[in-house]
């Protein structure tokens, strides 16, 4: 109050704080006390969201049609009853609009990103939970969706870094995970891209637990 | 109990936290033995039962409330509505008032005005030990009248199919409430980890008119939604993407495993993480044994022949082939199982919804649906699966015991209709309720569908005013505010 209510003043306040600029790394002290952190001693690692999922899927693999507004995309090759909407077996050609731009029916089912929660359109939800199911990682495994995107990844790194199985490996992790990889991973990924390409990788590395966690 | 209280009200009443709360005064004890005296005190078996879920393993089985002798759930359904009056449900009166008009007119029902009064299209003859009167449309199902508990006075609130269908499956007419299904895996998980604790199956010929509704999870946690495959569509993504070698995917799955496993070392103890390693893993072993599931091969060939594998209608061959699924999935321990029979409503040629030409429409429904059914319940006999199996037989609604306009077909009936249960835990032989002497209006011990869902929920050992899930403010139900077991049909 005393400098004008200035919301500014109060987000710097806030965001320079000790308490805000906390470490989210584990513990080991912290997590013997509080596992969970319910007190909140650091940011518990959280799952992205289905449409966060996807885009970012889209967005590394330099195929996310990021323009606003317009309508919708239809992901469904029927359209009987809301429920009865079956989606494409093949994603298409992209580039792929984020998915808010989606076309949502009630019961429908994209046959990807639903499982990640996605409430139904024929309720009001209040909040999304995170559920952990082997449907999302049969879909996000085995879907053409992400086996078509991983090999976009793979172009496009190629086409960033040339043919060097290692600088590839950089260049993918640089892109999905935001870090150089450490000497392990390095190698265990460039064992794998030689033997069965960089795409192999790249569909490894888009079903990580530090790619679809936020931390 | 009757009184006015809300939920929370109630709960603020428990005797427990009334006495936490009042810290012991003598006062309270008092006003806790004035509340009692009046019926209004909380007592532990009106406080919301929810199950104690492992959130890194959430289909882990569970034990119920109480003991009982049901511990899976199959669950028949004819889509379309099937005419009470031609099938179960006996009226000797009907015939005799064959020709003449319905009485209370004018009517105007689902599709419009109404024809005359028509006699059943197959003869009824008593079955079995017990004599109970069953028509010639079901000639193999009703061989098992002595195991059969009809409920013949059920009521539905919605004579539209896709309302009355997310109505029986749900409680809810309305799309996006949890399924019965749902509600039983989010109540006792599931014992087999290799397969998912709910499976539908849809009809060979397309999803009903509610299709996934009737298997959806709706606001309960998404692990407990169905998963839908048949024995024609096993589930989408269980196999790897087309381009990709074998070797190639398992060199992902491996490097996905080291990947994830170096990522865990830096987040020790988080379980979240642990649990979706395990989620692939579980993903990996339900690859394997689902497309085994839909390999027939080791089936005995003149029990593929009884279930009629072997005929030459393929939708025949394909209903009759989930059936096998059925048994197959109740066999391996799977929690709920719930059979179609019939799709989208499509003129009454995928479905029962005979509006026209009943005795042709569902004469072809009725052999596509009897043999392998009757075949699947006397299998689930013979393996002792009856014995811990609870088996519902439903329709959305019934027909009218008058003909249409057109004088070929019946019209929706939501006014009295049947359907029946058999397995572990139910009275057999034995009928519940009754029509009036057309078979029209059910007269006698009037049940609803949330009457029906609760003694389902009861005969699987929970209490359907207390099986909830706190949610948008509301302890949630799957018989909303309503519902009493039918004690009768109960063993």
């Amino acid at each position: 109050m005393q400098h004008g209510w200035s919301l500014k003043r109060l987000h710097r306040q806030i965001c320079t704080s000790a308490t805000y600029r906390q470490s989210s790394a584990p513990d080991a002290q912290a997590l013997r006390v509080d596992a969970d952190s319910r007190l909140l001693w650091r940011f518990p690692p959280r799952r992205l969201e289905a449409e966060a999922i996807r885009d970012s899927i889209l967005f590394v693999a330099s195929a996310l049609d990021d323009k606003a507004g317009g309508p919708g995309v239809n992901l469904y090759q029927s359209e009987r009853y809301g429920s009865q909407y079956i989606p494409k077996e093949d994603p298409g050609e992209g580039p792929w609009r984020r998915s808010i731009y989606l076309l949502r029916v009630r019961g429908g089912d994209d046959g990807v990103f639903k499982a990640f929660d996605i409430p139904d359109c024929g309720q009001v939800r209040p909040k999304r939970l995170t559920s952990i199911t082997p449907l999302q990682a049969l879909n996000l495994f085995n879907s053409s969706f992400t086996q078509v995107l991983a090999t976009r990844l793979a172009d496009r790194v190629v086409q960033d870094v040339g043919e060097d199985c290692r600088l590839q490996v950089d260049r993918v992790f640089e892109l999905t995970l935001c870090r150089p990889p450490s000497d392990n991973e390095s190698s265990l990924c460039v064992k794998t891209a030689r033997a069965d390409g960089l795409q192999t990788v790249c569909r490894a590395i888009l079903n990580s637990n530090e790619f679809l966690y936020l931390q | 109990m009757n009184n006015s209280l809300t939920t929370n009200g109630l709960q603020l009443l428990n005797r427990r936290l009334l006495l936490g709360k009042t810290g012991m005064a003598l006062g309270s004890l008092g006003l806790i033995h004035l509340l009692a005296n009046d019926g209004l005190l909380a007592s532990e078996r009106e406080q919301p039962f929810q199950p104690a879920i492992d959130p890194t393993h959430p289909s882990a089985a569970r034990q119920p409330e109480f003991a009982t002798r049901a511990e899976q759930l199959l669950i028949i359904f004819c889509a379309g509505a099937v005419s009470q009056v031609d099938s179960f449900d006996y009226k000797p009166e009907l015939a005799k008032q064959h020709g003449k008009e319905p009485p209370g007119g004018p009517l105007v029902t689902f599709q419009g005005p109404p024809g005359k009064l028509a006699r059943p299209f197959w003869q009824f003859k008593p079955r079995g030990q017990c004599g109970k009167q069953l028509s010639d449309l079901f000639p193999n199902l009703a061989e098992l009248a002595d195991e059969m508990c009809f409920v013949h006075s059920l009521t539905a609130p919605n004579s539209a199919h896709t309302q009355a269908e997310n109505f029986f499956s749900t409680g809810h007419v309305a799309e996006g409430f949890p399924s019965l299904g749902a509600w039983t895996s989010y109540a006792l998980g599931s014992p087999n980890d290799d397969l998912p604790a709910f499976v539908a199956i849809p009809d060979p010929r397309g999803v009903t008119e509610a299709a996934s509704n009737n298997w959806g999870a709706g606001f309960l946690p998404a692990a407990f939604q169905g998963t839908s495959f048949n024995s024609i569509q096993p589930p989408r993504n269980l196999t790897r993407p087309a381009g990709v070698t074998q070797r190639a995917d398992v060199s992902a799955r491996q490097l996905l495993a080291e990947l994830n496993a170096e990522h865990l070392v830096r987040f020790p103890g988080d379980n979240e993480l642990a649990a979706r390693i395990s989620s692939y893993e579980l993903a990996g072993r339900m690859q394997l044994s689902i497309p085994g599931l839909l390999e027939f091969q080791q089936e005995p060939q003149h029990l593929l022949t009884s279930y009629g594998v072997d005929s030459t209608d393929p939708t025949v061959a394909g209903y009759a082939r989930n059936c096998i699924l059925a048994r197959r999935l109740l066999e391996q321990g799977v929690r709920v199982v719930q059979l179609f029979n019939g799709g989208s409503q499509s003129g009454g040629n995928s479905n029962w919804d005979s509006h026209n030409d009943l005795e042709r429409l569902h004469g072809k429904h009725a052999k596509i649906f009897d043999q392998p059914t009757a075949m699947l319940l006397q299998d689930l006999r013979q393996r002792g699966l009856l014995d811990k199996t609870l088996v519902v037989w439903c329709t959305e609604f019934g027909r009218n015991p008058f003909m249409q306009a057109n004088g070929t077909g019946r019209d929706h009936g939501i006014d009295g209709f049947t359907c029946w249960m058999m397995g572990a835990g139910v009275k057999a032989p034995y009928s519940y309720g009754a029509t009036d002497e057309l078979g029209w209006k059910a007269v006698e011990r009037q049940a609803t569908v949330y009457d029906f869902n609760a003694t389902i929920l009861h005969l699987l050992g929970f209490d359907h005013k207390r099986l909830s899930y706190y949610y948008n403010g509301t302890q949630r139900r799957l018989t909303d505010v309503h519902g009493q077991v039918l004690h009768d049909v109960l063993a």
